[in-house]
């Protein structure tokens, strides 16, 4: 037998009005419900990515901090560096300033780096002498803008003027975007050799930042790869040295998330278990709708097992369908998410405006694996089911 | 068994849930000849034409046809069995809408993938045969009830099937065209070899039938 030509033959069934509106019902809800899982866990993914990314934006794979404070980068300590394989690192001073524009002043987080920073973070950060880079939310709600002169007042001042701030006026070169609304709201970046003068700390230091050699690194192992040369550093350099990754400072948050995408993937399996009952509400009707035809493919030669697979075939066919209509409803809910009002999040709360959908090869693999597990499940059981009931039986009734 | 027995029925029963529609059932038939199957709506004759046409199985003995045991084969050898050997002529001509006549002719032969030029050559050759040349591109809903009848004849012989079918065949049709049917379906069958096995409860077709089996509450009460 030719299995193809018996499909084609038995998809003439679906050809009336009726039963095209039905199956168009039951592909398009189930699409709908893959669609809800795939943006659930993809807004969960995407979340996660976008703070990850945010995050090592701000400060690189990894920061080394010493236990006392500031540290100067001797060669001492450039050949421990480079014995430990650190090859690109930038040496910097974090500090706690005000930032003051229109007579209005917040709180911000001083970052004083030098030139190769911008290399490891993967921003384009070029300061000029005596100007900032502002995070993008402080110039939002103070209302800066480049060019802008504003004034950072540092805790500490010379000798004689040890319980009043420094003021020292900079002129705003850069407004830089990590995406993370806290980074955006509390980063200001300064020149490391004015930082340095200000605060009379000659070279001394506070944080080095660096990343990871990538050279042999397989995509997706990154944060395992991070993890690893954590441990070896830890080991490598005395216990004053003290390495975290990009990601410490809310990896509660993102172990809160992943947990929360399992869960949430699992409970909405229910969304796709009562659209799999569509499914097999469209094969009941059809059984009983084209009771006549199905008996009469059987009369003329096709044996009950033919017949299950064609069923198993159509299963299939709604599943490839819905999946292919899922990915383009995904999209659609990334647009809106992305570019409606309606969907724009207050970023206090979620750290981001937005949220992307993010799903990997995966994520995909699994939302739609699962959905043809429950389908063929369920198909196999209402398969089985209509094998008690006897096909002349059903036909009698009708024409009775 | 004698060399020209193709059917032999042994004590066939056939209960449903509800009800026992054949209670031990035996007989032969042979080989190219006619037979009809007469008796009262609910006497069993239509379940025992749908068993010699393995399209169900018996609760108990024996359809034996061409040496063959049908209850012992398998789903898909039954399967095979129906389209490489029987052909039915229903009462209900269950002629496809979805598809035009040729397509609905060809049917057995694309199920079973022997869908040849042979096939189709027949299939044209018969519809000349019937007077509905004419029709084989037109959808079923187009056609009269003879028409769709004498369509629903061709997809049957279509196969060149041993075993002919037939379960009511005249049940919509008037005298004049109900004689004319089975008049053709009896010389088709001689023409293609095939045994014919008429079910009806129509007197006036049965006075033309030597062979006859009468039913009554599942029993045989003739041969």
């Amino acid at each position: 037998m030719k299995p193809t030509n018996n499909f084609r033959i038995f998809l003439t069934l679906f050809l009336d009005v009726t039963t095209k509106k039905f199956l168009i019902g039951v592909w398009v809800g189930l699409a709908f419900s893959i669609a809800v899982i795939l943006s659930t866990v993809g807004i969960m993914d995407g979340f996660e990515r976008a703070l990850r990314h945010g995050l090592k934006k701000s400060s690189g794979d990894i920061t080394m901090k010493y236990a006392n404070g500031f540290f100067t980068v001797n060669e001492r300590l450039k050949n421990e560096l480079k014995e430990a394989n650190v090859k690109d690192y930038s040496p910097m001073v974090e500090t706690e300033s005000f930032l003051i524009f229109n007579d209005e002043s917040r709180g911000v987080q001083i970052k004083a780096i030098s030139p190769e920073y911008g290399k490891i973070v993967g921003i384009p950060l070029d300061l000029p002498s005596h100007s900032v880079g502002i995070g993008s939310e402080i110039a939002r709600i103070n209302k800066v803008g480049i060019g802008d002169e504003i004034v950072l007042a540092f805790g500490k001042g010379g000798d004689e003027f040890k319980n009043m701030p420094t003021l020292k006026r900079f002129k705003v070169a850069q407004i830089i975007h990590h995406g993370v609304f806290q980074k955006d709201a509390r980063i200001v970046y300064a020149r490391l050799d004015e930082i340095q003068s200000l605060m009379a700390l000659a070279n001394r230091v506070n944080i080095i930042a660096f990343n990871i050699d990538r050279t042999n690194l397989h995509s997706g192992n990154d944060l395992q790869a991070i993890e690893s040369r954590l441990t070896d550093l830890r080991m490598r350099f005395e216990p004053e040295f003290y390495f975290k990754p990009y990601w410490r400072e809310y990896g509660s948050l993102i172990e809160a998330v992943q947990a929360e995408k399992v869960l949430i993937s699992l409970i909405l399996q229910l969304i796709v278990v009562i659209s799999v009952f569509n499914v097999l509400a469209f094969i009941y009707f059809i059984n009983e709708k084209k009771s006549k035809e199905l008996f009469l493919f059987k009369a003329l030669g096709l044996s009950r097992r033919s017949m299950n697979n064609l069923w198993i075939k159509l299963v299939i066919l709604i599943w490839v369908a819905s999946s292919v209509l899922a990915v383009v409803f995904v999209q659609l809910f990334r647009f809106m998410l992305l570019k409606l009002p309606f969907f724009e999040l207050p970023a206090e709360v979620y750290h981001m405006p937005r949220i992307d959908i993010y799903l990997s090869a995966y994520d995909y693999l699994m939302v739609f694996a699962l959905a043809l597990l429950w389908m063929l499940l369920i198909t196999y059981y209402l398969l089985r089911k209509l094998r008690n009931k006897s096909l002349l039986e059903g036909l009698r009734q009708e024409f009775a | 068994m004698s060399s020209n027995v193709i059917i032999k029925i042994e004590n066939v029963k056939k209960t449903y849930t509800k009800s026992h529609a054949l209670r031990g059932v035996t007989f032969s038939m042979n080989a190219g000849e006619e037979y009809l199957i007469r008796g009262a709506s609910g006497s069993g004759k239509s379940t025992l034409l749908y068993l010699l046409g393995g399209l169900d199985r018996p609760t108990e003995g024996k359809v034996i046809v061409n040496q063959k045991n049908l209850v012992e084969l398998s789903d898909e050898d039954l399967a095979l069995y129906r389209n490489r050997y029987v052909g039915f002529v229903f009462q209900f001509h269950f002629l496809l809408s979805s598809m035009n006549c040729m397509d609905n002719i060809l049917l057995p032969g694309r199920l079973g993938g022997l869908e040849s030029e042979e096939v189709v050559a027949r299939a044209k050759q018969l519809a000349k045969l019937l007077n509905v040349e004419h029709c084989l591109e037109k959808y079923p809903y187009e056609l009269s009830g003879g028409e769709q009848q004498r369509i629903n004849i061709i997809r049957a012989l279509s196969l060149k099937p041993k075993l002919l079918l037939c379960d009511e065949p005249t049940g919509n049709l008037d005298s004049e065209n109900s004689q004319k049917v089975i008049q053709l379906l009896r010389s088709l069958a001689k023409e293609f070899g095939a045994t014919l096995v008429v079910v009806t409860h129509d007197p006036q077709i049965a006075q033309s039938f030597t062979n006859q089996l009468v039913m009554k509450d599942g029993l045989l009460i003739t041969q």
